[in-house]
């Protein structure tokens, strides 16, 4: 990965092209309605035909509903969840360890306390708390999510907010007579963003898989909708008998998680520019 | 006429977790005249970059008085210490780190015109080009980044960027200090040709006494947070008064084997004392081959030996170079 625009890039960009373009169009798409229930075709291996409903290509989950379709449409609410909680933690959690990392001083002290306090709360406690007062919601689901998981970008731009900040080129930028927003969002944000980056693609995959966690709990996405994580934890009961119904949507998963972990290396490199043209 | 630098009793005291505050420097006095270079020597840790940070407030002083171009920099607000930032410039030691890998360089040069409000847009251009020009460097290298060029290189693009203010003051601390043998030279030229073209005032900070010859009017010399000795160039590498300043010229190699061997010599005892807890009476006496029980009682006192300045009991009995 040199930053470089490269086939293995164009591939990875193109399946992700996919996936968002599935998520988008699953309404049209989709072969069934991924909330009928057949319940004389439960369980059904994939390559089923029924002369009656026609082909269900990736079999059936327990109440008969068309895997496929659920796993289509499914892609819309994972991949939604995994791209609004990880902007948003991402986000409110950069700004609040740039601010720590550059005033340090008793702004460090209550940010870094808070973080330690956040992290210490269990984010299923968390999470039950959330819903129990809000309610459930894909609006509260983002906001869990959120809420428990921007310590850990404010951890590590903090760290290296500190480092940073102790370079002679940030003296050389208040030399210049430039204002800590400019400091702030020019010279250390673009000099700290490798590491937040690497952090984010990482959780894109873990947000997917909590949020299949909360679902599994009945406080996230709301049955009969589905979810890669509502499928999977609902397929984990009869994993020995109908196996499709947790390696489907996890194959999808996988798929997902590993494009944007390859994009954000890439990413990263290609913001370098020390990178490129060595 | 004002000098365009007055630093007067300058005190820069660390305050420590534990034990009593490392006194970085700790009572400093020189001026720097319009178009003046000062060097500013010292073995390292003797705070001489300290003094440099203290001027432009990077670091707050503790005590006495520090004057840009008439403004006084201790106790400033954030409005007066820009307008300072904008009379007195650094040059940092390391090139390599004095730039933002993430910015290209014609962005670093002209951002001290754009924050300020002075140029934008077509004029920051052509003004971010003919600084570069200035510095030797052609004004298409302004779209590229810090790593594509050499240490030497780099090192010009900090003084155009130092230059862009058309500063009154330039503070270059080891500018060259980090750089090939090969390339110092053509670094040094550099600033000597742009001190004269910009009418600037210099305070030159080195631990290399070979290189302050080469550009200074004058030379103070520090040791342990204290001046020792101030005077003109050719009095300081002629005469030395202190006993430390002869020290050190004896530490500085010959290149001419047979002027080395005849060279004095004057090996210093034992290591620099702790700033946090410094000696008595006269800083230097624990490692000085002069010190007499009065140097451990008393501050010696500057005095006036010709043209040169001198903190030391002992100063006319300077044996004959």
């Amino acid at each position: 990965m040199t930053g470089r625009f490269t086939p293995g890039i164009a591939a990875i960009l193109g399946l992700l092209a996919i996936y968002v373009f599935v998520a988008v169009l699953a309404p049209w798409i989709v072969p069934h309605n991924p909330l009928r229930q057949i319940l004389l075709l439960r369980l059904r291996p994939p390559l089923t035909y029924s002369p009656s409903a026609g082909w269900f290509l990736l079999g059936t989950d327990d109440v008969g509903r068309d895997l496929l379709s659920r796993v289509v449409d499914g892609a819309r609410a994972s991949l939604m969840v995994g791209a609004l909680s990880v902007s948003v933690s991402l986000l409110s959690g950069t700004v609040f360890g740039l601010l720590a990392g550059w005033f340090r001083g008793w702004i460090a002290i209550v940010v870094m306390r808070i973080v330690d306090i956040v992290l210490s709360i269990p984010a299923i406690l968390l999470a039950v708390l959330t819903v129990a007062v809000l309610g459930p919601s894909f609006a509260n689901l983002i906001l869990v999510l959120g809420l428990t998981r921007w310590p850990r970008y404010t951890r590590v731009a903090y760290a290296q907010t500190l480092q940073v900040a102790t370079l002679p080129y940030i003296r050389a930028a208040e030399m210049a007579g430039a204002h800590a927003p400019r400091i702030l969002l020019r010279h250390i944000l673009p000099n700290i963003a490798g590491p937040l980056m690497v952090v984010a693609t990482t959780e894109f995959g873990l947000m997917i898989l909590f949020e299949a966690g909360l679902s599994f709990l009945g406080l996230g996405i709301q049955p009969p909708y589905p979810s890669w994580g509502s499928i999977m934890s609902e397929g984990q009961n009869y994993v020995a008998s109908a196996w499709w119904m947790t390696v489907f949507p996890g194959i999808c998963l996988f798929g997902v998680v590993l494009c944007v972990n390859l994009l954000g290396d890439w990413l990263r490199d290609r913001l370098d520019p020390r990178a490129q043209s060595r | 006429m004002n000098p365009v630098l007055a630093v007067d009793g300058l005190v820069v005291h660390f305050p420590a977790r534990h034990g009593p505050p490392v006194r970085a420097v700790d009572g400093v006095t020189f001026t720097v005249a319009e178009r003046e270079t000062l060097g500013l020597v010292g073995e390292s840790g003797c705070g001489k970059t300290t003094v440099s940070n203290a001027i432009v407030g990077l670091v707050q002083p503790t005590g006495g008085e520090v004057r840009v171009a008439g403004m006084p920099v201790r106790g400033a607000d954030r409005r007066t210490l820009r307008e300072i930032r904008a009379k007195a410039q650094i040059v940092f030691q390391d090139p390599a780190t004095s730039l933002n890998p993430r910015m290209t360089i014609g962005a670093a040069i002209g951002e001290p015109l754009l924050v300020r409000g002075l140029a934008r847009g077509r004029e920051l251009r052509e003004r971010v080009a003919a600084l570069l020009t200035e510095v030797g460097l052609r004004p298409e290298h302004a779209s590229r980044y810090p790593h594509q060029f050499s240490g030497g290189q780099r090192q010009r693009i900090v003084i155009a960027r130092a230059l862009a203010l058309r500063p009154a003051l330039l503070l270059c601390v080891e500018p060259v200090s980090a750089l090939d043998v090969s390339v110092r030279a053509q670094i040094l030229n550099l600033f000597v040709e742009l001190q004269q073209s910009h009418a600037m005032a210099c305070l030159f900070v080195s631990h290399d006494l070979a290189v302050v010859r080469h550009v200074c009017d004058r030379v103070a010399v520090m040791y342990l947070g204290h001046l020792i000795e101030l005077a003109p160039r050719d009095a300081l590498y002629t005469t030395p008064r202190h006993p430390y300043t002869r020290a050190l010229l004896a530490a500085v190699p010959e290149p001419d084997p047979a002027l080395q061997r005849a060279k004095p010599r004057v090996p210093l005892q034992g290591e620099i004392p702790s700033p946090a807890a410094p000696p008595q009476g006269c800083v230097f006496h624990t490692r000085c081959p002069m010190a007499i029980a009065h140097c451990r009682e008393e501050v010696p006192a500057w005095r006036h030996l010709g043209e040169t300045i001198v903190a030391c009991h002992r100063a006319e009995e300077t044996p004959a170079p």
